[in-house]
Protein backbone atom coordinates (compact mmCIF):
# COMPACT_ATOMS: atom_id res chain seq x y z
CA UNK A 1 0.00 0.00 0.00
CA UNK A 2 2.89 2.66 0.75
CA UNK A 3 6.33 2.87 -0.69
CA UNK A 4 8.85 4.61 -1.05
CA UNK A 5 9.86 7.26 -3.68
CA UNK A 6 13.51 9.32 -3.93
CA UNK A 7 13.39 12.62 -4.57
CA UNK A 8 16.09 15.56 -5.12
CA UNK A 9 14.87 19.42 -4.74
CA UNK A 10 15.97 22.52 -3.90
CA UNK A 11 13.72 23.41 -0.52
CA UNK A 12 13.92 26.76 0.89
CA UNK A 13 14.00 27.88 4.58
CA UNK A 14 12.77 30.85 5.44
CA UNK A 15 15.02 32.96 8.14
CA UNK A 16 12.26 32.14 10.91
CA UNK A 17 13.32 28.68 10.03
CA UNK A 18 17.11 29.23 11.09
CA UNK A 19 16.52 28.73 15.06
CA UNK A 20 14.86 25.06 14.18
CA UNK A 21 17.33 22.15 13.53
CA UNK A 22 18.21 22.27 10.15
CA UNK A 23 16.99 18.94 9.79
CA UNK A 24 13.99 19.83 11.26
CA UNK A 25 13.66 22.80 8.73
CA UNK A 26 14.34 20.71 6.37
CA UNK A 27 12.14 17.72 7.43
CA UNK A 28 9.23 20.61 7.78
CA UNK A 29 9.85 22.48 4.50
CA UNK A 30 9.74 19.08 2.43
CA UNK A 31 6.15 18.13 4.05
CA UNK A 32 4.93 21.46 3.87
CA UNK A 33 5.49 21.46 -0.04
CA UNK A 34 4.77 17.62 -0.70
CA UNK A 35 2.13 16.36 1.99
CA UNK A 36 -1.02 15.29 1.08
CA UNK A 37 -0.40 15.90 -2.52
CA UNK A 38 -0.64 13.79 -5.83
CA UNK A 39 2.85 13.50 -8.04
CA UNK A 40 2.58 12.49 -11.37
CA UNK A 41 3.48 9.29 -11.72
CA UNK A 42 4.59 8.44 -8.66
CA UNK A 43 1.34 8.63 -5.78
CA UNK A 44 -0.08 10.49 -3.26
CA UNK A 45 2.67 11.66 -0.75
CA UNK A 46 2.22 11.04 2.99
CA UNK A 47 5.15 12.72 4.62
CA UNK A 48 8.69 12.69 4.55
CA UNK A 49 10.80 9.24 4.99
CA UNK A 50 14.57 10.40 5.53
CA UNK A 51 16.88 12.72 3.73
CA UNK A 52 19.65 11.55 2.37
CA UNK A 53 21.28 14.09 1.70
CA UNK A 54 21.69 17.79 2.55
CA UNK A 55 24.08 20.53 0.67
CA UNK A 56 24.77 23.73 2.41
CA UNK A 57 22.71 26.45 2.77
CA UNK A 58 22.87 29.10 -0.30
CA UNK A 59 21.46 33.06 -0.06
CA UNK A 60 20.74 34.47 -2.89
CA UNK A 61 21.42 38.52 -3.80
CA UNK A 62 18.23 40.13 -2.36
CA UNK A 63 16.85 37.10 -0.68
CA UNK A 64 17.43 36.20 3.23
CA UNK A 65 16.17 32.44 2.63
CA UNK A 66 18.45 29.65 2.60
CA UNK A 67 18.19 27.76 -0.35
CA UNK A 68 19.52 23.99 0.43
CA UNK A 69 19.50 20.96 -2.02
CA UNK A 70 17.94 18.09 -0.35
CA UNK A 71 18.49 14.62 -1.63
CA UNK A 72 15.66 12.22 0.23
CA UNK A 73 12.82 9.52 0.24
CA UNK A 74 9.01 10.45 0.85
CA UNK A 75 6.34 7.90 1.71
CA UNK A 76 3.98 7.39 -0.53
CA UNK A 77 0.26 5.38 -0.99
CA UNK A 78 0.37 4.13 -4.17
CA UNK A 79 -1.16 0.28 -3.54
CA UNK A 80 0.35 -2.16 -6.23
CA UNK A 81 -2.18 -3.52 -8.80
CA UNK A 82 -3.38 -6.58 -7.68
CA UNK A 83 -2.78 -5.40 -3.75
CA UNK A 84 -5.90 -6.32 -1.66
CA UNK A 85 -7.35 -3.38 1.28
CA UNK A 86 -9.85 -2.81 3.13
CA UNK A 87 -11.90 0.52 3.47
CA UNK A 88 -15.13 1.80 4.23
CA UNK A 89 -18.13 2.19 1.16
CA UNK A 90 -18.74 6.36 0.62
CA UNK A 91 -21.49 5.94 -2.09
CA UNK A 92 -23.10 3.84 -4.20
CA UNK A 93 -25.11 4.90 -7.64
CA UNK A 94 -26.16 2.80 -11.16
CA UNK A 95 -22.19 3.43 -12.12
CA UNK A 96 -20.99 1.34 -9.29
CA UNK A 97 -19.61 2.06 -5.82
CA UNK A 98 -17.45 4.33 -4.37
CA UNK A 99 -15.07 3.80 -1.62
CA UNK A 100 -12.95 5.75 0.91
CA UNK A 101 -9.83 5.11 3.11
CA UNK A 102 -10.27 8.41 5.00
CA UNK A 103 -7.09 9.94 3.11
CA UNK A 104 -7.71 8.90 -0.23
CA UNK A 105 -11.21 8.85 -2.01
CA UNK A 106 -10.99 8.37 -5.29
CA UNK A 107 -11.74 4.61 -5.65
CA UNK A 108 -14.38 3.38 -7.50
CA UNK A 109 -15.37 -0.32 -8.50
CA UNK A 110 -17.64 0.15 -11.49
CA UNK A 111 -20.29 -2.60 -11.59
CA UNK A 112 -19.33 -4.93 -14.00
CA UNK A 113 -16.83 -5.74 -11.34
CA UNK A 114 -19.30 -6.17 -8.19
CA UNK A 115 -20.13 -9.75 -7.52
CA UNK A 116 -21.66 -11.61 -10.03
CA UNK A 117 -25.61 -11.01 -9.70
CA UNK A 118 -25.51 -7.79 -8.15
CA UNK A 119 -28.10 -5.45 -8.62
CA UNK A 120 -28.85 -1.62 -7.92
CA UNK A 121 -31.34 -1.27 -5.41
CA UNK A 122 -33.11 2.35 -6.52
CA UNK A 123 -34.95 2.87 -3.69
CA UNK A 124 -32.68 2.46 -1.18
CA UNK A 125 -29.54 3.45 -3.54
CA UNK A 126 -27.38 0.84 -2.67
CA UNK A 127 -25.95 -2.41 -4.13
CA UNK A 128 -27.39 -5.89 -3.90
CA UNK A 129 -25.88 -8.97 -4.14
CA UNK A 130 -28.45 -11.88 -4.76
CA UNK A 131 -26.25 -14.67 -3.59
CA UNK A 132 -28.34 -18.14 -3.30
CA UNK A 133 -31.59 -16.40 -2.12
CA UNK A 134 -30.26 -13.78 0.25
CA UNK A 135 -30.12 -10.53 -0.65
CA UNK A 136 -26.86 -9.04 0.73
CA UNK A 137 -26.73 -5.36 1.10
CA UNK A 138 -23.92 -3.19 0.30
CA UNK A 139 -25.02 -0.47 3.17
CA UNK A 140 -22.87 3.22 3.56
CA UNK A 141 -20.25 2.96 5.94
CA UNK A 142 -19.84 -0.92 5.98
CA UNK A 143 -16.30 -2.14 5.95
CA UNK A 144 -15.28 -3.54 2.16
CA UNK A 145 -12.25 -5.34 1.21
CA UNK A 146 -11.16 -4.96 -2.64
CA UNK A 147 -8.66 -5.74 -5.28
CA UNK A 148 -6.86 -2.95 -6.97
CA UNK A 149 -6.99 -3.03 -10.98
CA UNK A 150 -5.64 -0.27 -12.34
CA UNK A 151 -4.61 3.00 -11.48
CA UNK A 152 -4.87 6.24 -13.74
CA UNK A 153 -3.11 9.60 -13.22
CA UNK A 154 -4.48 12.45 -14.49
CA UNK A 155 -2.43 15.92 -15.09
CA UNK A 156 -4.36 18.35 -13.80
CA UNK A 157 -2.36 20.94 -13.87
CA UNK A 158 -3.92 24.34 -15.59
CA UNK A 159 -0.82 24.20 -18.68
CA UNK A 160 -1.26 21.62 -19.96
CA UNK A 161 -5.13 20.89 -20.69
CA UNK A 162 -6.56 21.45 -23.83
CA UNK A 163 -8.67 24.34 -24.48
CA UNK A 164 -12.36 23.65 -24.96
CA UNK A 165 -13.62 24.51 -28.54
CA UNK A 166 -15.21 27.75 -28.43
CA UNK A 167 -15.42 28.40 -24.21
CA UNK A 168 -13.45 31.30 -23.79
CA UNK A 169 -14.36 32.23 -20.19
CA UNK A 170 -12.53 33.69 -17.81
CA UNK A 171 -14.16 31.89 -15.25
CA UNK A 172 -11.33 29.41 -14.27
CA UNK A 173 -13.08 26.97 -12.23
CA UNK A 174 -15.37 26.23 -15.60
CA UNK A 175 -12.52 25.09 -17.29
CA UNK A 176 -11.30 22.85 -14.50
CA UNK A 177 -12.15 19.44 -14.85
CA UNK A 178 -13.44 17.77 -12.18
CA UNK A 179 -11.01 14.68 -12.67
CA UNK A 180 -9.12 13.34 -10.08
CA UNK A 181 -5.35 13.64 -10.42
CA UNK A 182 -5.05 9.78 -9.38
CA UNK A 183 -7.61 7.84 -9.05
CA UNK A 184 -7.73 3.89 -8.70
CA UNK A 185 -10.15 1.31 -9.89
CA UNK A 186 -10.91 -1.59 -8.30
CA UNK A 187 -12.95 -4.86 -7.88
CA UNK A 188 -14.90 -6.92 -5.46
CA UNK A 189 -15.50 -9.96 -7.81
CA UNK A 190 -14.15 -13.01 -6.55
CA UNK A 191 -13.91 -15.47 -2.85
CA UNK A 192 -13.19 -13.00 -0.25
CA UNK A 193 -13.79 -9.84 -1.49
CA UNK A 194 -16.68 -7.27 -0.56
CA UNK A 195 -18.16 -6.20 2.67
CA UNK A 196 -16.37 -8.20 5.54
CA UNK A 197 -19.92 -9.39 7.31
CA UNK A 198 -20.14 -11.91 4.02
CA UNK A 199 -17.17 -13.65 4.83
CA UNK A 200 -17.91 -13.96 8.29
CA UNK A 201 -14.99 -11.42 10.06
CA UNK B 1 11.77 19.03 -8.43
CA UNK B 2 13.86 15.60 -9.93
CA UNK B 3 12.22 12.26 -9.24
CA UNK B 4 15.01 9.79 -8.97
CA UNK B 5 13.47 6.72 -8.21
CA UNK B 6 9.84 5.78 -7.28
CA UNK B 7 8.93 2.52 -5.54
CA UNK B 8 12.36 2.57 -4.22
CA UNK B 9 11.10 0.17 -1.45
CA UNK B 10 8.17 -0.92 0.00
CA UNK B 11 6.44 -0.15 3.50
CA UNK B 12 4.09 -2.17 5.67
CA UNK B 13 1.43 -0.45 7.62
CA UNK B 14 2.91 -0.63 10.81
CA UNK B 15 6.09 1.06 9.53
CA UNK B 16 4.27 3.96 7.97
CA UNK B 17 2.42 3.86 11.73
CA UNK B 18 5.95 4.40 13.52
CA UNK B 19 6.98 6.60 11.43
CA UNK B 20 4.18 9.53 11.55
CA UNK B 21 3.99 8.61 15.68
CA UNK B 22 8.05 8.85 15.50
CA UNK B 23 7.88 12.57 13.26
CA UNK B 24 5.42 13.80 15.17
CA UNK B 25 6.97 13.11 18.49
CA UNK B 26 10.49 14.37 17.21
CA UNK B 27 8.54 17.95 15.90
CA UNK B 28 7.08 18.41 19.16
CA UNK B 29 10.45 17.85 20.99
CA UNK B 30 11.99 20.33 18.28
CA UNK B 31 9.67 22.88 18.53
CA UNK B 32 10.95 26.32 18.28
CA UNK B 33 8.73 29.40 19.52
CA UNK B 34 8.06 31.74 16.93
CA UNK B 35 8.47 29.94 14.18
CA UNK B 36 6.31 28.64 11.13
CA UNK B 37 3.27 26.73 12.58
CA UNK B 38 2.91 23.10 11.35
CA UNK B 39 1.58 22.61 8.23
CA UNK B 40 -2.03 22.35 7.57
CA UNK B 41 -1.45 20.05 4.66
CA UNK B 42 0.58 17.62 6.56
CA UNK B 43 -1.71 17.59 9.52
CA UNK B 44 -4.33 16.34 7.86
CA UNK B 45 -2.80 13.88 6.32
CA UNK B 46 -1.24 12.37 8.87
CA UNK B 47 -4.25 12.76 10.97
CA UNK B 48 -6.41 10.71 8.64
CA UNK B 49 -3.61 8.18 7.95
CA UNK B 50 -3.53 7.67 11.38
CA UNK B 51 -6.87 6.97 12.06
CA UNK B 52 -7.26 4.55 8.80
CA UNK B 53 -4.00 2.67 10.29
CA UNK B 54 -5.63 2.84 14.35
CA UNK B 55 -8.28 0.76 13.03
CA UNK B 56 -6.04 -1.55 10.94
CA UNK B 57 -4.66 -5.04 12.29
CA UNK B 58 -1.06 -2.98 12.67
CA UNK B 59 -2.24 -0.85 15.66
CA UNK B 60 -1.04 -4.14 17.75
CA UNK B 61 2.09 -5.08 15.81
CA UNK B 62 5.61 -4.67 16.93
CA UNK B 63 8.70 -5.05 15.16
CA UNK B 64 9.65 -8.09 17.37
CA UNK B 65 5.90 -9.52 16.10
CA UNK B 66 7.09 -9.09 12.70
CA UNK B 67 10.71 -10.45 12.86
CA UNK B 68 9.03 -13.51 14.23
CA UNK B 69 6.24 -13.85 11.36
CA UNK B 70 9.09 -13.98 9.05
CA UNK B 71 11.44 -16.37 10.83
CA UNK B 72 8.17 -18.63 10.88
CA UNK B 73 7.18 -18.00 7.37
CA UNK B 74 10.86 -19.07 5.98
CA UNK B 75 9.96 -22.46 5.22
CA UNK B 76 7.60 -21.23 2.82
CA UNK B 77 8.23 -19.83 -0.56
CA UNK B 78 6.32 -16.74 -0.17
CA UNK B 79 6.61 -13.56 -2.00
CA UNK B 80 8.10 -10.47 -0.75
CA UNK B 81 4.28 -9.21 -1.85
CA UNK B 82 3.03 -12.12 -0.50
CA UNK B 83 4.09 -11.50 3.12
CA UNK B 84 3.24 -7.55 3.42
CA UNK B 85 -0.16 -8.19 2.72
CA UNK B 86 -0.31 -11.14 5.29
CA UNK B 87 0.82 -8.63 7.75
CA UNK B 88 -1.04 -5.78 6.34
CA UNK B 89 -4.44 -7.48 6.35
CA UNK B 90 -4.01 -10.23 8.99
CA UNK B 91 -5.66 -12.93 7.45
CA UNK B 92 -7.86 -15.08 9.64
CA UNK B 93 -9.84 -17.22 7.57
CA UNK B 94 -8.62 -19.43 4.55
CA UNK B 95 -10.81 -17.55 2.44
CA UNK B 96 -8.77 -14.05 2.94
CA UNK B 97 -5.37 -16.02 2.99
CA UNK B 98 -6.23 -17.16 -0.10
CA UNK B 99 -6.81 -14.26 -1.38
CA UNK B 100 -3.71 -12.97 -0.85
CA UNK B 101 -1.48 -15.87 -1.89
CA UNK B 102 -1.41 -16.73 -5.50
CA UNK B 103 -2.37 -20.07 -7.11
CA UNK B 104 -2.72 -21.45 -3.28
CA UNK B 105 -3.90 -24.92 -4.70
CA UNK B 106 -0.73 -25.18 -6.98
CA UNK B 107 2.25 -23.74 -4.75
CA UNK B 108 1.00 -25.39 -1.24
CA UNK B 109 -0.77 -28.75 0.27
CA UNK B 110 -4.02 -28.04 1.42
CA UNK B 111 -2.93 -28.45 5.21
CA UNK B 112 -0.70 -25.85 4.89
CA UNK B 113 -3.42 -23.40 5.03
CA UNK B 114 -4.49 -23.97 8.19
CA UNK B 115 -0.89 -24.07 9.72
CA UNK B 116 -0.13 -20.74 7.82
CA UNK B 117 -3.30 -19.59 9.88
CA UNK B 118 -1.90 -20.83 13.05
CA UNK B 119 1.22 -19.47 12.81
CA UNK B 120 -0.06 -15.85 11.83
CA UNK B 121 -2.67 -16.09 15.09
CA UNK B 122 0.25 -17.15 16.94
CA UNK B 123 3.16 -14.65 15.70
CA UNK B 124 0.59 -11.22 15.60
CA UNK B 125 -1.86 -11.91 18.56
CA UNK B 126 -4.90 -9.43 18.86
CA UNK B 127 -7.29 -9.10 22.15
CA UNK B 128 -10.31 -9.18 19.60
CA UNK B 129 -10.42 -12.28 18.34
CA UNK B 130 -9.41 -14.06 21.04
CA UNK B 131 -12.53 -16.31 21.02
CA UNK B 132 -12.35 -17.08 17.45
CA UNK B 133 -9.08 -19.03 17.36
CA UNK B 134 -10.22 -20.50 20.61
CA UNK B 135 -13.21 -21.51 19.38
CA UNK B 136 -11.46 -22.99 16.37
CA UNK B 137 -8.98 -24.86 18.27
CA UNK B 138 -11.17 -26.78 20.11
CA UNK B 139 -13.29 -27.48 16.39
CA UNK B 140 -9.76 -28.95 15.69
CA UNK B 141 -9.67 -30.95 18.60
CA UNK B 142 -12.49 -32.25 18.64
CA UNK B 143 -12.25 -33.73 14.93
CA UNK B 144 -8.69 -35.35 16.18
Amino acid sequence: MFNLAEMKDTIKIEPSGFRKKKAQAITDEINRKYANKVLQDVGLCIAMHDILYASEGFIHHGDGCSYVTVHFRLVIFRPFVGEIITGKIRSCNQEGVRVTLGFFDDIFIPYHYLQENSEFNADEQVWVWMYDENEMFMDLEETIRFRVESEQFFDTSPSVRPKKEGVDTPDLSANSAKQAPYSLTCSIHGDGLGLLSWWGA
Amino acid sequence: MEILQTNSAMLSNYEVMSLLADQKAQRIANEVAGTREVAENLRTVEFEVQKYLAASPCSTQSGDQIRELKKAFKDYELMKVELLQILNLRPKSAVELLLVIEEFEERFALDDCEKMLSIIAKALPRDDDEEMVEGGEEEVAENA
